[in-house]
């Protein structure tokens, strides 16, 4: 089993990680059988909890920035540490992952994929769907990689 | 020290708390000339959100103003209604909403407990420089939280925003193999609860004790998070429906949450107060264990909030423990509500203090109207009297971050919901 966790909150932008994957979901299920799909609004530090347990997780968020760019696969460290009205009573995604790797509950495992948002703009139709594209592709190269190292 | 000195500080975003709110505190020749909890996170206006929407989308939409207490508004709300509708649930529908509230309790206060109070009393700055050198309390604190979320997830779906709530009933009710799975997981934290009240009681607490009105429901069956009546250590004994009459909200300036006063004056809710109203409610086995380490009930020292947070751990897991072996999943779908025009009120604990609804309804079961006065908005007055007792009693002339650190922590032995509210902190100190 491999866990895909969708990330968002009902705040545009911020939702955009959350709509890629929900839109991508029929066909990611269709393709791989073993991809289990779950959405978190704000989980905060439940997110620990979520990931404690799993072996391999995709993790999909929204980056927001001044502007916007290609997907990026990230470290956990790479995510700034940040008080954000997106998150709850202080704890969002990368204070739940700096947590996590210091109580060594990090999957053996995990992919985190940042969607670029730019804060200052609405999104497009346009860049959702170059989005997705780009979306599916890093997600079936990391499944495809699973799969081969299965192999081995 | 000079007395004379003016001092004026800012806390501009207070951390360790949910929603955005800041402090303001000016002192002058050593007496504090103004001090203002300053609300500023936008009105989110969900009274006017549920006019003219039917009752059914009311558990759903109520849910979504606390990402932490979901379950609490989910619960006053199906109280109003069904009290508007002359409907009542059905023992088993009863005993799961307690069993809900009992996760809501877990989750909540275990979060408060071990990620935003337990750094201010070992002296870090965060859960995460804490966890570096007390790892096992981060590890029983997301432990005990999972307890309280599995509960939730039981009976809602999942954990953030539960959707299984619905007025009258549960959209469905679970299976016996999944309770007993359950079972067995809240069965393997009764210890790390047990010794949470340990932890807390001894660990050593500044004292600011001082008179205080408590208000929470008080049950003489059990200790009160779904039902009861609501009760003051002056004397009030009223039903939901009678709260009004008693208890005013009004609008301060510095705050886009309201002020609510109990006849004209702060009063306070939360744990400690419930605690302090439902002592023999209490396992005599937890008494003694405190009484034991030096505490008495009632306590008036606001640093023995998070003790009553552990405390009520114990009892809500217990209690889920209880209602979770008593199960059986039921044959019948529950009985049908049929809406109709009426008034309802639905007060229940919410893990910050009584939530109080009210809903007006026309024959359709459409909200014509909603009142929604929520804990954090009902402390916003009782803070901001702690403060200056507390601050006054701690020493004004003391430097502007230990008073701000002191604020700070203050603050947060409410765990105040800003978000909740507002309808919270960055400390602006002026001397």
């Amino acid at each position: 089993m491999i866990h895909l966790y969708a990330i968002g909150s009902p705040i545009e932008q911020d939702n955009l990680a959350w709509l890629l994957v929900e839109k991508l979901q029929p066909q990611l299920t269709a393709q791989f059988p073993e991809l289990y799909i779950e959405y978190f609004d704000r989980p905060g530090m439940q997110l620990v909890n979520e990931l404690s347990d799993k072996n391999r997780v995709l993790l999909v968020d929204t980056l927001l920035s001044e502007k916007s760019g290609d997907i990026q696969l990230l470290q956990a460290e790479e995510l700034q540490l940040q008080t954000s009205s997106f998150s709850s009573h202080g704890f969002g995604v990368a204070e739940a992952l700096q947590l996590s790797q210091q109580l060594n509950l990090l999957p053996e495992t995990l992919w985190i994929l940042g969607i670029p948002a730019d804060s200052q703009a609405p999104i497009d139709n346009h860049t959702i769907q170059q989005l997705s594209e780009q979306l599916l592709h890093k997600l079936q190269n990391i499944m495809n990689h699973i799969a081969t190292d299965n192999l081995q | 020290m000079s007395d004379k000195r003016q001092i004026s500080i800012n806390v501009p975003v207070l951390t360790r708390v949910e929603g955005e709110g800041a402090l303001e505190l000016k002192i002058s020749n050593n007496r504090i000339e103004q001090l203002h909890l300053k609300i500023y996170e936008p009105p989110r206006y969900f009274e006017k959100l549920l006019q003219q929407r039917s009752y059914q989308d009311v558990p759903d939409m109520v849910a979504r103003i606390c990402g932490i207490c979901p379950v609490a508004y989910q619960m006053s709300a199906v109280q109003a209604l069904e009290q508007a509708f002359s409907f009542t649930a059905d023992p088993v529908t009863t005993q799961l909403r307690r069993l809900l509230y009992c996760g809501e309790w877990i989750q909540s206060h275990s979060l408060h407990i071990h990620l935003l109070a337990a750094p201010d009393f070992l002296g870090y700055d965060s859960a995460m420089s804490m966890s570096q050198q007390h790892p096992e309390l981060v590890h029983r604190g997301l432990a005990l939280q999972n307890a309280g979320n599995e509960i939730i997830r039981l009976l809602g779906a999942r954990s953030v925003h539960p959707v299984g709530v619905s007025v009258g009933s549960f959209h469905t009710t679970p299976s016996n193999q999944k309770t007993k799975n359950l079972l067995l997981l809240l069965k393997q934290q009764l210890d790390n609860s047990y010794h949470l009240i340990e932890w807390c009681a001894a660990l050593s607490l500044p004292d600011n004790s001082h008179p205080v009105d408590c208000v929470a429901l008080v049950n003489t069956d059990e200790y009160p998070m779904y039902s009861g009546r609501i009760q003051s250590s002056s004397g009030l004994d009223i039903s939901a429906d009678e709260f009004e009459l008693h208890f005013k909200e009004h609008q301060v300036a510095h705050s886009t949450a309201l002020h609510a006063l109990f006849n004209g004056k702060p009063y306070l809710v939360g744990p400690l107060a419930r605690l302090n109203l439902n002592m023999q409610r209490i396992p005599d086995h937890i008494t003694q264990l405190l009484l034991n380490t030096g505490i008495s009930l009632p306590s008036f020292n606001m640093f023995h909030s998070m003790l009553a947070r552990a405390v009520e751990i114990y009892i809500a897991l217990n209690d889920a423990i209880h209602i979770l072996e008593d199960y059986s999943q039921p044959s019948k779908k529950p009985e049908p509500l049929i809406p109709k025009a009426g008034t309802g009120y639905g007060c229940t604990e919410a893990p910050r203090g009584i939530l109080w609804h009210k809903y007006t309804t026309d024959s359709n079961g459409l909200i014509k109207q909603a009142v929604i006065v929520p804990p954090t908005s009902q402390n916003q007055a009782r803070i901001e009297q702690d403060l200056r007792f507390s601050l006054d009693q701690h020493g004004l002339d003391r430097d502007e971050d230990e008073l701000r650190k002191y604020s700070e922590t203050l603050i947060r032995n409410y765990d105040p919901c800003i978000s909740c509210a507002t309808h919270f902190l960055t400390l602006k100190l002026d001397r």
